[in-house]
């Protein structure tokens, strides 16, 4: 947008690259976030620097050809070895008098004139020091760089004003008209200001929403320029009609065209892509009598990556090695804060309340203490890398993030003199005070979670590994099921942690007790010869096709047990109370084994006191999954007094066709258990992923536990099992359909989901859950489409769509519900084989919505459920319904979700391929054609209130659904969840 | 080339093969699930054991004896989903599989005789997968049942099949047979040659070793076969498709008119 014409270049001599190799790059980066070539006045000044060393700290300073320091950073490099994007100087140094008309930081430039004639006198350069931690600016330098500049420029430019054309970054709202000011326009020209809602950039096409009229409805202000002038200034906001957020400016010139619902184009004016371009706060609370309180911020998270709202994902959970970025809400912090220059970053261990009371010292474990300029008159900094490559010494070692804001300006030198010049540090090397002052500083969740970072749970665990196996022959009697198998054998191998590797070692120190998995496999050949009986050296191994599974258990402290299930397999019907009764079989050995009291011929007391049977899991593969289910039904139904506390079941089969104790038949429901269902779209065998209907009937109303699915594209059902798909053992992939994934990646997906469930669930480490909350990703996981549903207990359903008889026009909780205009489709409807288009495969019922313009979907909150600030998310599941293009265009779907107060306050929020989550045309499968199968997404309600958008989480009075163009989806199970 | 440069060849082309393999990794083996290589079926009383349980309204019942349709054929896969025996609309789940033969069978356990009707279809599927639905050409027949011995039959007090089996059909009109039914009657009725029913006799009494005779007068001319039906309603009017019967009326038999001498 900028053009860039009759440059002004006042070179240095560049100096060598210090690193060795290539020298490194500059890249001047424009307010849209694209490279541009030239810096022009009144811009602010951002650069990247790349062929750095990785992870490496820098100090940036942008200096004039007096020497004098304009702007700076400090920064490190990632592990590409770039620095940045970093602002260096917002705005060219123009901070008007009072930015923020309270007096904060108005030492720059007056004007866009005078910092115009500033550039038009003085060449600019960017010095890239190695970083000192005492001094900053005085390492060794790296690299140098002249920046081209324009001066005058020749583009539009266009600001924030008061009445008096004073430059503004920040209003109080309701307190004055907010203005906007511009120059070099066509002379005469007809100006369309739209003032919007920010954005981190901008594309062709983005909705143009101006927030300036009544209750925040577009009232854009068009502005005719006198003949021959090329300036304005109008008011576009009268201070009656302000809201709290942050904003940015488009003008459209002469334009001649009227559309209710405008978009960005080509050739359109915009004021601050990449920053933020203002900020309206909400007024000052009153100061406490206590004293300053702390603020405490979301702060870590990472950047979505798409251009719609909002461009920052709020997370508090990283894997090792993975970048850790922050982001400041002017929402978090009170206008009223002193709105320093110095920004410092700071990752330390995290302390409670009463801790950072008695030892306020920062001590920073990352590459570097990241230093910023704020933007003057805000406490605005951007999106900052503030922990490159994370690698504590501890699994899931907790830290918290402090901004840390100067808040005594007096002790530190002043600026050197030059204007917009913050005072970055002084030659003692005081750069910031290094302490923690509540009221000033930022901080992450004070007694909460703060900032975990885990390893990944596919990575082996600190344990060696021991092994060992039994095998009773014609031990057991099955007492229950339709067909009571006797002389069962039970026999299975078995790893643990360990003092050494090796077989039978002892068990890993001398009094920890190691929670405890059991497996079992599913319906398979028991014999080469594709007998039902053979002897033990023509058996095929079922049980071993877990080791992998196994030994990365034990690593990470877990005693793990695979069972064959020889005498329940292969050569008959279902038997899946027997499947389930066998595994308590084997739990009831082990509850043996761990027994001192009971003499131990087995292991001769290797296991006494050693096992964690409060914390129990039992995992079954196909018909094993469903074995599972049965198994946690006996244990509660008959009180059987295991402690199973937590289910996987992978690619499991839901036949129902069991009989329980007592009569059947049955149809299984996990309640009270956390439950994980892991199934692949390509699976051949049970071809309509049979797990969603478990995984739907779990934790029914009154029995809720969380529960969790992956569906994984392109996986197929042997292949979790490596004995199944080895052809020396007859095995083979039975895999169909387009985009398979190895079996190693499938393999993988049970490395990284289902360990990480257990230890969530059986260690007590919930951060693990990020990996099913679709928070965190693998790096084994990339290429592999996953898609998740997550279900907390702590969630209240605003419509699961069950009530008899369907009413689709009331909701779960009461609350009325209306879509506008009158859609194409929008019908209650089952999801079970065989419903509507045939396409479900699940347990369930929900809602059927097809459109062909843009339509509204609004489901009303009733009174007593309208505080919905215990929760943490907003969530729903959704699926696409494949029409063949009636109404589905086919790719990925866009709604926008957005929840409203009484107040009126609304905030949206988008779900599309760039952020939150996709919705994806089903998988097509070849011998069940197309799966709606559903996927939750989860929107944290921080993505609501951020920006000073006023929503207020105790009174929530609806939920909206926005849809645009044509389309046609499935919703089910709408909750404000945990 | 001599024969030892031949070998020598051939043994490098084998290496070169052998690397060629080791950078391209041979694809897994897929598993073909198709449809399913039946040869046919037998029909079996069978002695249980141990017993087969089964509940009605969470009451337990021990079968001892039951029958056994045994499905053979070759590579029954074994998978996750269940091989599936529908008798006409009823599917059968219970089933072990055996070695049989050169094969396998698929030995499937039906407890209730009113399954077991002359002229059902008989389809196997493992589960839904539609892939593997497989229909015998063959349709049920009870006169193939395999009788446990006499007595133990007599112990065990094992039931005879439902069914009526047609013995003669002349042309005359004069029709015998055999058979026994617990519910219902059984009527007789005229197979044209357009598949549609002409009625012949409502209601055929069995005397007291399960035999009837009846002379049902000339029939039809564009009659084929005399067709036994079982009828827990109305008898179905003239004209009705053999393949469009009412669900309360059901085939037990069928067999071509004897127009010409025997043994022609």
């Amino acid at each position: 947008m900028h053009v860039s014409t009759g440059l002004l270049v006042v070179a240095f001599a560049a100096t060598a690259a210090a690193q060795g190799g290539a020298a490194p790059s500059f890249h001047l980066i424009g307010g849209a976030g694209d490279r541009i070539a030239t810096h022009e006045a009144g811009d602010t000044l951002t650069v990247e620097v790349e062929g750095l060393a990785p992870k490496a700290a820098y100090d940036l300073l942008l200096l004039d050809d007096t020497g004098a320091r304009l702007g700076f950073a400090r920064a490190a490099a990632n592990l590409d070895g770039v620095v940045g994007p970093e602002v260096l100087w917002w705005e060219s140094g123009v901070t008007g008098l009072d930015p923020d008309g309270r007096g904060n930081g108005g030492d720059g430039f007056l004007d866009f004139a005078a910092a115009e004639q500033f550039l038009a006198a003085h060449a600019l350069k960017v010095e890239v020091r190695l970083a000192d931690p005492l001094a900053f600016g005085s390492g060794r330098l790296v690299t140098d760089w002249a920046v081209p500049v324009l001066a005058p420029r020749q583009s539009p430019l266009l600001w924030f004003s008061d009445g008096g054309s004073n430059y503004r970054t920040s209003f109080e709202a309701g307190l004055e008209a907010i203005f906007v000011s511009g120059q070099g326009l066509p002379a005469g020209a007809i100006v369309d200001v739209y003032l919007v809602p920010d954005r981190a950039d901008w594309n062709v096409g983005d909705p143009l929403q101006d927030t300036t009229g009544f209750n925040g409805q577009p009232f854009k202000e068009r502005v005719y320029l006198a003949p021959g002038s090329t300036t304005f200034s109008a008011p576009v906001w009268p201070a009656v009609f302000q809201r709290p957020g942050s904003f940015d400016v488009v003008v459209r010139v002469n334009d001649t065209s009227s559309s209710s619902q405008p978009q960005f184009r080509a050739g359109d004016l915009l004021a601050h892509g990449f920053e933020s371009g203002l900020v309206i706060e909400p007024p000052p609370p009153a100061v406490s009598a206590a004293g300053l309180s702390d603020l405490e911020v979301s702060l870590s998270g990472r950047r979505t990556t798409g251009n719609r709202f909002p461009n920052f994902r709020r997370q508090n959970v990283f894997i090792r090695h993975n970048l850790v970025a922050i982001n400041l809400d002017p929402s978090d912090i009170p206008a009223n804060h002193p709105k320093p220059k110095i920004a410092a970053i700071y990752v330390v261990p995290a302390r409670n309340k009463a801790q950072w009371s008695a030892h306020p010292r920062l001590t920073d474990v990352t590459e570097a203490v990241e230093l910023r300029g704020v933007k003057p008159g805000t406490v605005a900094l951007g999106i900052i890398n503030a922990w490159i490559d994370p690698d504590p010494s501890g699994d899931g070692d907790r830290f918290d993030v402090v901004l840390d804001f100067r808040d005594d300006l007096n002790a530190n030198p002043p600026s050197s003199g030059v204007p917009g010049s913050p005072p970055p540090g002084s030659s003692s090397g005081a750069i910031l005070n290094g302490l923690y002052d509540p009221g000033v500083d930022a901080i992450d969740e004070l007694d909460g979670d703060g900032l975990t970072i885990i390893s990944d749970p596919a990575v082996t665990g600190p344990y060696l590994v021991g092994r060992t196996d039994y095998d009773f022959i014609d031990a057991y009697d099955i007492p229950w099921g339709q067909y009571q198998d006797q002389n069962v054998d039970v026999r299975a191998v078995v790893a643990y942690p360990a003092q050494s590797a090796g077989s039978n070692t002892p068990v890993f120190g001398t009094n920890e007790r190691f929670p405890v998995i059991v497996i079992l496999h599913g319906n398979h050949s028991v014999c080469l010869n594709g007998g039902c009986t053979c002897g033990a050296g023509n058996r095929i191994p079922n049980h071993k096709g877990y080791d992998y599974l196994l030994d990365l258990w034990a690593s990470h402290g877990f005693i793990a047990i695979s069972v064959d299930g020889y005498d329940i397999t292969g050569c008959g019907t279902d038997r899946f109370i027997e499947r389930g009764a066998l595994m308590l079989e084997h739990l009831r050995y082990w509850t043996d084994w761990d027994n001192p009291a009971v003499p131990d011929t087995t292991f001769a007391g290797r296991f006494f006191n050693r096992l964690d049977l409060s914390h129990v899991g039992f995992a079954g593969h196909s018909r094993g999954g469903e074995g599972v289910a049965a198994a946690v039904q006996l244990n509660q139904d008959l009180a059987l007094g295991y402690h199973i506390t937590s289910a996987v079941l992978i690619a499991p089969t839901d036949y129902n066709w069991s009989t329980p104790p007592g009569g059947g038949p049955v149809v299984f429901v996990l309640e009270d258990t956390p439950t994980f269902n892991i199934m692949g779209s390509s699976d051949g065998d049970v071809i309509d992923n049979d797990g969603a209907q478990l995984f739907d009937r779990a934790s029914p109303a009154g029995r809720k536990a969380d529960k969790s699915q992956a569906f994984i594209y392109g996986a197929d059902h042997n292949s979790w099992n490596t004995i199944w798909i080895d052809p020396a053992w007859n095995g083979g992939s039975d895999g169909v359909g387009s985009g398979r994934i190895t079996a190693q990646q499938q393999q993988d997906t049970g490395r990284v989901f289902i360990t990480s469930w257990w230890m969530a669930w059986l260690q007590g480490r919930s951060e693990m859950l990020a990996f099913h909350r679709d928070v965190v990703q693998s790096s084994l996981m990339a290429g592999v489409d996953t898609h998740w549903s997550y279900e907390s207990k702590d969630s209240v359903d605003v419509d699961d769509f069950e009530q008899t008889p369907v009413n689709k026009l009331q909701n779960s909780l009461g609350g009325a519900v209306s879509a506008t205009p009158t859609p194409a489709t929008f019908q209650e409807s089952g999801f079970r084989p065989g419903n509507y288009d045939g396409s479900f495969r699940h347990d369930t019922s929900g809602l059927i919505l097809g459109w062909s313009a843009a339509t509204t979907y609004e489901s009303a909150i009733p009174a007593a459920w309208q505080d919905v600030s215990a929760y943490s998310h907003v969530a729903f599941r959704v699926a696409q319904i494949w029409d063949s293009k009636v109404l589905n265009p086919g790719g990925s779907q866009f709604v926008k979700v957005q929840i409203e107060d009484a107040a009126g306050h609304q905030q949206s929020v988008s779900v599309d391929t760039r952020a939150f989550a996709t919705i994806p045309v089903g998988y097509s499968h070849p011998w069940t054609g197309r799966k709606s199968m559903l996927k939750s997404v989860r929107i944290p309600l921080r993505s609501f209130t951020q920006d000073n958008s006023l929503v207020d989480l105790t009174q929530i009075t609806k939920i909206v659904v926005s849809c645009e163009s044509t389309g046609l989806l499935a919703f089910d199970d709408v909750q404000f969840t945990k | 080339m001599n024969l030892k440069n031949l070998r020598l060849a051939a043994a490098a082309a084998l290496l070169v093969a052998a690397a060629s393999a080791q950078e391209t990794p041979a694809p897994l083996p897929s598993i073909e699930y198709g449809r399913l290589t039946i040869t046919g079926y037998e029909l079996r009383e069978a002695r249980l054991n141990p017993p087969f349980r089964t509940w009605t309204d969470g009451k337990e019942t021990l079968h001892q004896y039951a029958f056994k349709v045994v499905i053979t054929g070759s590579r029954f896969p074994i998978r996750a989903l269940d091989p599936i025996l529908w008798i006409g609309d009823t599917p059968v789940r219970n089933y072990e599989r055996a070695a049989y033969a050169d094969g396998d069978a698929l030995l499937f356990c039906v407890t209730d005789p009113a399954l077991l009707r002359a002229e059902r279809d008989l389809t196997v599927i493992y589960g839904t997968d539609e892939r593997t639905r497989t229909r015998l050409i063959e349709r049920l027949d009870p006169e193939r049942l395999v009788k446990l011995p006499a007595a133990e039959r007599l112990a065990a007090g094992l039931p005879e099949l439902e069914g009526v089996t047609l013995t003669a059909v002349g042309a005359d009109g004069r029709v015998t047979g055999q058979g026994r039914i617990d519910g219902g009657r059984i009527a007789l009725a005229a197979r044209l040659d357009d598949g549609k029913l002409q009625p012949l006799v409502k209601e055929i009494t069995l005397d007291a070793t399960g035999k009837f005779a009846v002379a049902v007068g000339p029939l039809p001319a564009r009659a084929t076969h005399v067709v036994a039906l079982l009828v827990r309603g109305e008898m179905p009017a003239a004209g009705v498709e053999l393949a469009a019967l009412p669900k309360e009326v059901e085939v037990l038999d069928s067999k071509p008119i004897r127009r010409g001498p025997a043994g022609r």
